[in-house]
Formats: structure tokens, sequence, C-alpha cells
């Protein structure tokens, strides 16, 4: 130990107190000297012989002392500090250089660190839950729903309650769903419109979080039908904001749909709520409570009918296939029971945590990991273009090192530590910008249609990645740079260059305008495809609804199930509409049960006409019940026929209205004015086993978007409200001016009859349109964002290229001017052989966009992802970037005089 | 005519610095001088190595240096041995002891005439 001790204490001394070892040893080989020139002098020599004789006996000092430092130890140390003050005198005498590199190696790598950043937390290892690789989201597609493209990822009770009882591998599994209802959090305050998160008790152990404060759902009589514990677990955020994080919540009562539920815990703060069924956004989520199954979905007809969210943990070393394969094997031995809907064929399927963050958004990450890697290399490009260019001015200080003795592994290691400099201040900076921007995007609403928000810190793993990029660019780029000019210097020009011309070598050329070439390759893809990204977003804000949205507020009002008989209900649902359009300010009010714009998940109908009930083939649309009210408030006219009235009111009425598509989808050019129909919910019961109810198109009503803005429609048919159809209220509310000025009525007016009930995520009709703009806005203001990077990396690696050698040309310049030869010929001539070496990568960029056009077009809207405009547009721009960064280069070396130019 | 003065053997230097620093502190010229002295101008130190041998003997802690003064009164770094450098003498002279007899029993062998 005294051994190991003694050397830690000699390895300190020696780091840091070497100045007193070199110090000890200046004066050792003096007082050496001394001693030798004494003796010398002792035997009659003179003192400058004896110091002469001295000195020739003792041999080089340096080398002695060098030798004594190695001897000391550490030497790759002291070598790296020695390199390390070397390159910092380097940054330093060029500081402007420095900081362009640094800044140009943060914009190269900063795209990527962002985007692995996201990609980590969202996929590679998401570490919300405790060994979350275990827990899967199961989901089934049914066979004959599986066309209509349904995006809900969901299962049935059935089907949940077979694999929890069959299951050799799932460790525990149970279902949950998501919806608004009202929330009363203290008995004086008015009611809240929030999303509810119900479970059945298992998904804690699934999701394996517990309450931090009191206990979770009990479990018993979870999977059966009825009621449940009258109960609430509170989400962390909701218990601070809305309680002021009251240590004694537990017991408490919170009134959610006109029912106290005792509050008997609070989650912990880490915790957030897994995406439910085909959830597109994240969503703020306050409360949970236990999930109660219905009767009707332990019907043998309701198996298929997939839209509970399940989410299930599987036993250690259960794997993806294994699980799947019992899923299957259970699923196929339990159908059997179900003779009487066999032609239903359910594949269960499964996805984990980080499969499903990114399924919905793959496209979206995909184009940008794309752009960003993008960015990297020309980034990457532009640094050793650059780099390149800057250290060829440095060929004849090479020459002379080479000449002087220098090994080719110590110049290497110089510049290895020049540019490990540069990486570290440009690793540094990247991990500083990319956690600003990461909590920008978060805070702009960046990741509101992610399933589930990603980290907003850098992680471990992104800065090890970012370490690892950081330092195989660096060597990339030293080498890269080094290489081309050691063996220059190596041939013995170098220390002539400057003599003759001082351009570079054919090499040195051709390399640097391969780099130049892919560079503007890159710049080009960039370009074409945030042009095409813009010109898709311009037809997206270009898009006609097919209604009028001005001055129109949406709202949802659900009173209790159990407060009113379904007769009573349905008679409020009326008189509130009434209500509501005597409220001052309001010129047209009508109920809808789904209002536009508020759904993610569309309830796909199937529509048979009665000339053609071919269910199978029958096109797909959506449906809605509203009042005649409706129409008017949206400012929809009939284009045929009419529209509801108030007389198609009632459960005996069967008049429909039709937009223009599903029309032309059903009938074809045939008039639809009087034509049978009949609807059949995707997920419901078909022929034989009920019975087709024919309704009559009455009128025809312009094509119309209500639930999805890109999508074009595949059609929508309204009935008219009915007893049997209602569930909650929606309303659509026209007001003369700024719609959103009618809520704090609305608010009284419920405040008056029904404290308890909230007025239901009340917004204009243009704000919901532009939320669902927020989605594709985002994704082109990111690949925006990562075009204008590119392009800047690219222009400046390019221009620093082209300045630094037209500078190098200078003396031939000045030789070229002396001799006779015009400025602007010159000017001409040196912008003219740049720009062909651009547009030689413009070609070439240009036919790998084009090559790859069809991966591109899945993210365009009514946009050619071979657009000649934006291509031209694209082209022309990067020429003429490129036109200005060698032309006023070139202008710059043709202003000094002849005489000047030679001198230098 | 060849010098008499022979060139160290690569190796032995550290055995004959710990040799002579077993009689007492000394500082690096002085330590020089001994070995001339004591194989009488036989065996030469080049001062090139003397240091750095001296620095990775104190490196190893077989060693150890401290300023002081020498007997002319002039300031100096003294070497001295440790008690581990003590140890490490015997173990040395041992190992060279054997290495000079192996090189002697084949010298020994040579037909000079």
């Amino acid at each position: 130990m005294s051994v190991l001790l003694r050397k830690i204490r000699y390895f300190l001394q020696l780091l840091f107190r070497r100045k007193d070892f070199e110090n000890n040893l200046d004066e050792e080989i003096e007082l050496h000297l001394e001693e030798m020139i004494q003796d010398h002098m002792v035997n009659g020599m003179s003192r400058k012989e004896a110091t002469r004789v001295a000195l020739k006996h003792f041999g080089g000092v340096e080398q002695i002392k060098e030798n004594c430092r190695d001897s000391w130890g550490m030497r790759l140390f002291r070598d790296l500090i020695r390199d390390t003050n070397y390159a910092l005198r380097l940054i330093k005498k060029d500081k402007g250089h420095a900081i362009l590199l640094v800044l140009l190696f943060a914009l190269c790598i900063g795209p990527s660190t962002i985007l692995f950043n996201i990609l980590n937390s969202l996929y590679f290892n998401p570490d919300r839950y405790p060994d979350e690789d275990r827990i899967y989201c199961i989901y089934d597609e049914v066979s004959n729903i599986e066309k209509l493209a349904e995006d809900r990822r969901g299962t049935s009770t059935l089907l949940y309650l077979e694999r929890k009882q069959q299951s050799n591998y799932i460790e525990s599994i149970g279902v949950q769903v998501v919806g608004a209802q009202n929330v009363q959090s203290h008995p004086n305050t008015s009611a809240e419109f929030r999303e509810i998160y119900a479970i059945t008790p298992s998904i804690f152990d699934v999701l394996g979080v517990q309450p931090f404060l009191g206990r979770r759902f009990y479990d018993d009589n979870t999977d059966q039908p009825g009621p449940v514990e009258n109960v609430v677990v509170l989400m962390f955020d909701r218990w601070q904001l809305t309680h002021n994080a009251d240590p004694d919540i537990i017991g408490k009562s919170i009134i959610i749909n006109g029912v106290p539920k005792e509050v008997i815990g609070v989650m912990p703060e880490s915790f957030s709520i897994p995406p439910d069924a085909g959830e597109k956004s994240v969503r703020e989520i306050g409360h949970i409570i236990p999930l109660p199954l219905e009767e009707r979905e332990f019907r043998a007809e309701d198996r298929h009918k997939i839209w509970r969210g399940c989410y299930a943990r599987v036993k250690p070393n259960v794997t993806k296939k294994m699980l799947e394969r019992e899923l299957a094997a259970i699923t196929d031995a339990n159908s059997k029971n179900y003779e009487a809907f066999k032609e239903y064929i359910i594949t269960p399927r499964t996805l984990t945590l980080g499969e499903y963050h990114i399924a919905d958004i793959r496209g979206t990450l995909l184009l940008s990991l794309a752009m960003a890697i993008f960015v990297l290399l020309t980034g990457s490009l532009s640094l050793a273009n650059y780099v390149l260019a800057k250290n060829s001015s440095r060929l004849q200080e090479i020459s002379a090192k080479i000449s002087l003795g220098a090994t080719q592994m110590r110049l290497i290691r110089q510049f290895l530590a020049e540019s490990s400099i540069i990486a570290i201040a440009g690793t540094l900076l990247t991990i500083g910008v990319s956690q600003l921007t990461l909590i920008g995007l978060n805070r702009s609403g960046f990741f509101s249609f992610f399933p589930m928000a990603p980290r907003t810190s850098v992680d471990a793993e992104t800065i090890l990645a970012l370490v690892l990029l950081a330092t195989f660019i660096t060597l990339v780029l030293s080498l890269a740079s080094i290489t081309p000019l050691l063996s220059r210097a190596r041939s013995k020009q170098g220390l002539h260059s400057g003599d003759r011309t001082g351009s570079s070598s054919s090499t040195l050329k051709r390399y640097r305008g391969a780099l130049v070439l892919v560079q503007s390759a890159i710049a080009v893809i960039l370009l074409v495809v945030g042009g095409l990204l813009f010109r898709s977003f311009l037809e997206i804000l270009d898009i006609d609804p097919g209604y009028d949205a001005e001055n129109v507020l949406v709202t949802t009002i659900r009173p209790p199930e159990d407060r009113y008989s379904r007769e009573e209900r349905y008679q409020r649902m009326i008189d509130l509409e009434t209500e509501i359009r005597n409220l001052p300010g309001v010129r047209a009010v009508g109920t809808t049960k789904w209002p536009p714009m508020r759904l993610h998940n569309i309830q796909r109908e199937r529509v048979i006409s009665f000339e053609n009930p071919n269910w199978k083939e029958a096109p797909i649309a959506s449906r809605d019940t509203v009042s005649p009210g409706y129409f008017e408030a949206l400012g929809i006219s009939a284009l045929q026929g009419r529209l509801l009235m108030d007389t198609d009111i009632g459960d005996r009425s069967s008049a429909v209205v039709i937009d223009g598509t599903l029309a032309k989808n059903v009938f074809g050019s045939e008039d639809p004015i009087g034509k049978q129909v009949a609807i059949y919910w995707s997920r419901g019961t078909l022929p034989p086993n009920n019975p087709p109810q024919w309704r009559t198109v009455v009128g025809v009503i312009n094509p119309v978007r209500i639930h999805d803005l890109y999508t074009p429609s595949t059609g929508v048919i309204y009935q008219a409200i009915a007893l049997r159809y209602i569930y909650w209220f929606g309303y659509v509310i026209k007001t003369d001016v700024g719609s959103e000025n009618i809520i704090p009525l609305l608010e009284q007016l419920l405040l008056k009859s029904e404290s308890d009930v909230a007025v239901g995520m009340p917004r204009t009709l243009k704000n919901a349109i532009a939320e669902r703009y927020a989605e594709r806005k985002n994704l082109l203001y990111f690949c925006l964002s990562l075009t204008v990077i590119g392009l800047t990396v690219a222009i400046l690696g390019t221009a620093g290229v082209i300045s630094c050698t037209i500078a190098t040309q200078r003396k031939e310049i000045g030789i070229r001017m002396a001799l006779g030869e015009h400025k602007t010929r010159i000017i001409y001539g040196t912008t003219r052989n740049w720009l062909k070496l651009a547009l030689s990568g413009i070609l070439l960029g240009i036919i790998a966009t084009y090559t790859f056009s069809n991966q591109t077009q899945n993210l365009l809207y009514e946009t050619n992802a071979r657009d000649p405009l934006i291509y031209f547009i694209s082209t022309v721009t990067f020429m003429i970037l490129i036109s200005i960064a060698a032309f006023s280069s070139a202008i710059k070396c043709t202003s000094i005089k002849p005489i000047e130019a030679m001198r230098t | 005519m060849p010098s008499q003065k022979k060139d160290l053997l690569q190796g032995t230097l550290d055995l004959l610095i710990l040799s002579v620093l077993s009689g007492g502190p000394r500082h690096g010229y002085s330590i020089a001088r001994r070995i001339e002295l004591v194989s009488k101008d036989v065996l030469s130190v080049q001062q090139g190595s003397l240091y750095p041998a001296l620095h990775r003997l104190v490196k190893k802690g077989w060693v150890t240096a401290k300023w002081g003064v020498t007997d002319t009164n002039r300031r100096a770094r003294i070497y001295e041995l440790t008690e581990t450098g003590r140890e490490q003498i015997s173990h040395e002279v041992s190992t060279w002891k054997s290495f000079s007899v192996a090189v002697s029993s084949v010298v020994d062998t040579a037909n000079i005439f």
C-alpha cells in the first residue's frame, strides 16, 4: 500500500509541481557543469577553456534534460499539454477562424443531437416505467373492418379477459380509456371539463407504478360488469395546481360527473399516462378513476368491437414473437366459441411502448432524421473543406517543420490537438444549444402531436453518442486535412510553393473540388425538400373545409348520465339550444354529436343504398347527428334538395342529408334526392344479423371536412337529433363578433341550472382548425430550420473554401494583373470555375432528390414531390448564393495592387 | 590507440549508482567521479545517462533527493539510498554476479590461441 501511496504522491507532485521538477533539473545540471569546470580549472585550464571542455564532455544539455523528463514518466500527458498549448496559440492567432469552426461544428451535429435525444427518449430508451421493455400495447385487427383504416389500437373486453385468464406469458394486463368529464375539484368552484383516465386496477401493475401518497384501486370485482369504487387518484400536477399540494388530500372529495369521489392517492411526479388506444397526441390528464365495464361489453356480438386500450406486462425473457404467437393461439382457440361471428377474423398485434410512441410519427421522424443526417454530412464536408483550405496556407510552415526533423506523428498530433479543442468547444456549445432547443420545442407545443412528450433534457446516452460522433468527425477531419498536406510537404514542394505561384497542387484542388461538389448536392437536396414542404403547407392553408368557420364557437356539454331520464335529457338538450340562441350576440346555434375538428378517431360508417345493398363494398362515411340550426351556424347551404328541418327531428324521422363526396360514392352520377340509404357502424353488427333501416336522402351539401383537414373527406351523412342518439350535447354557435366572448355567458347559463357541469373545451372553430394545422406546421418549421441550418453550413463552408482558395491564388492573380490581364476577366474566370463545380453538384442533388421523391411524397399534401418549379427555384437560389460567395472573394483579391499581391 | 575507459554495459549503471550510494549520500557529479575513481578510470559514466538514471531511481523509490551542501561547501542535490533501495542492492548484486559468472563461463571456453 505504501508503494502505491508513494507512487500516487510522486505523480501528483509531477502533475501539480512540475515547475519545481524543471527548476531542480536546471539547477542540478548547472551545478554539475560548474563542478566539472572547477575541476578543469584546478588542472590549469582557463575558465573559458574549462567551460568548453566541460560542455563537450557533458553532451547536449537539452537532450539530457529531455531524457530526464522521459524518466519522470507521463510523457504522453506532457506531449498532450505541449500540443494543446501549441494548438491554443494557433487558435489565439486566428480567433475568427476558430469561432467559425466551432459554430460550424455545433451546427453540424446539433440537429442530429436533438433528434437522437428525441428518438432515444421515445424509442431506444424510454424510461418512464420500470422494465419498460416488458410492457406491450395489445390491440387487434379485425378482418372485416381492417380496410377501413381504423386508427384505433384497441381490443374488446372479452378478448382482454381471454388473455388475462389464459396467457402463460403475461404477468399482468389491464384495459383503459380516456374521456372528458365534468370535474368539480372544490364544492364552491365551477366545474371544469377535463380528460379523465379510467383504468382497471391491474394497469398499476402493468406500468409498475404506485401512488406516492395513499393507495391504488382495489382489485375486487374488476373484471365484471357493474359499479366500481367511487374513488379517484390524482396526477401530481393536478394535486399541486388545484389542491395546492395538500398533504391531507386523502379522504377528501372531488365531484366527477355529478358523483362525489373520494381521493385515495396521488401519483408520483415522474408518472405519465401511456397513450390511449389510437391516441395521436399528448393529453393533459389530471384524474385517474376505476374503469367500470359495461354489461354490453360481455355480449358475444361485442367481442370483435375493439375500442378499449390495452396494456400488458410480460414475464421476464418473453419476447414479442413469443407473446404474439401465444395471443394468436388463444384468440383462435376462443373464436371457435363464437361461430355466429366467424366472418370476423381477429388478429392480435403488439407494440412495445417505444414502437407505439413512434408508430404515427415515423414519417415525420424519418424525414427529420434524413435532413439532420444531410446537415451532418454537409457540415462535416464544410468543416473538412474549410480546415483543408485553411491548413493549405500553412504548407510552408509544415514543410519547414518536416525539414527540421518533426515526425509525421508529431504533426498529426498537433493537428489533432487543434481539431480536438475545436471539437470540445463545439460539443459543449451543441449540448447547451440542444438543451435550449428541446425546452423551446416543448414550450412551443412542437411535441403536442407526439403520443408522448419526449424528454426535454439532453440525456447521458445522447451526450455519449455526441462525444463519439465528435471524436469521429475530429479524427476524420484532421486526417483528411493533414494527409494530402503532408504528402505534398514531404515532396519538398511546400517550401518553394510560395515562391512560385502560391496555387495549390492538383491533388489538393481535386480534393477540394470533390468536397464542394458533394456539398452543393446536399445543399440542393435540403433546398428542394424544404421548398416542397413549404409548398405543401401553403396548400394546407388553402384548404376549403366546406363551411364558414368565422365567429363560430364549438363546445361540448355533458350533464351526468344518471341525472336525467332519457326523455328529460333529450328535452334538456333542446332547451339548452334555445337558451343559447337567446344569448346576446348569438346569431345561430346548432346541436351536434361530433363538433367539427374535435376528434382524432373518427366514427366510420358504411353507407349502402337500396339499389346496391352490398355492405362489403359500401362506401365509408362519417356520421353526425345534428339539429337544423347546425347548418345555419356553419353557413352550409343545400346544393340539391333541402337541409334538415325541425320536422325531421325525432325518432320517427328518416330524413338524412349527405355531402357531395358521399353522393358521388354511393349514387355516382344519379340524382340522390329521394333515394334510400342505410348506415352501418363499421364495428357494429352487419347484415344479415342486423337488417337495414332505410333512410331518405332529402338534401346534398358541398363536400365538408368535419374531422380531418388533410385527408379528403370520404363523405359525411347527417341525420336529425332524436331521442335514441342522445349521449352528450355538442354545440356550434355562430356569433356576431368574437365568438370566444360568448364563453362567460355560457358559463353563467350553466351555473344557474347545473353548477357541476362545465362548458366543455370551448374554442373557436378557427383555433380548432389551426390546431389541426399544428402538426404539419411544426414539421414544416422543424424541417425548414434544418434546411436553413444545412444551407448556412453549406454556404459558409463553400464560401470559406472559395475565399481561402482564391486568397492563396493572390500572387498568381497579381502576376496576371501585372502582365496586363483585365480585372473583370479574372473575376469572371474565377467565378465561372466555381459555378461549374457547383452546377455539377446541383445536378447530382437533383438526381438524388428525384430518385427518392416517392419517400417524400407521403409527407406532402397536394404537392408533387417532383414539382419542377421547386427544383428550378432551389437551383437558382443556390447558384445565386454560390455566385455571390465566389464573386465577392474574387473582387476582394483583385482589389489590391499587383505589386502588393506579389510581395505578400 | 583505443581508449582505456570502457562504456558501461546497458543496465549496469543503476547497480553502480546504488553501490556508490550504499557508502553514503552523494550528489550527481560526485557519484560519477566515484565510479571512475573506484574503477580506476576504466568505467566512464556518460553524463547524459547519469541524471536520467538517478531520476529513474528516485521515481522507483530506491533513492531520495534533497538539496544540501557538498564538502566543498557548494549547494547540490544530494542523493541517498532508501530502505527499499538497500533491499534492492542485494537483489541487483546477486543478479549481476550470476550474470557475470555465466559470461565468464562462456568466455573461459574461448580458444584464443
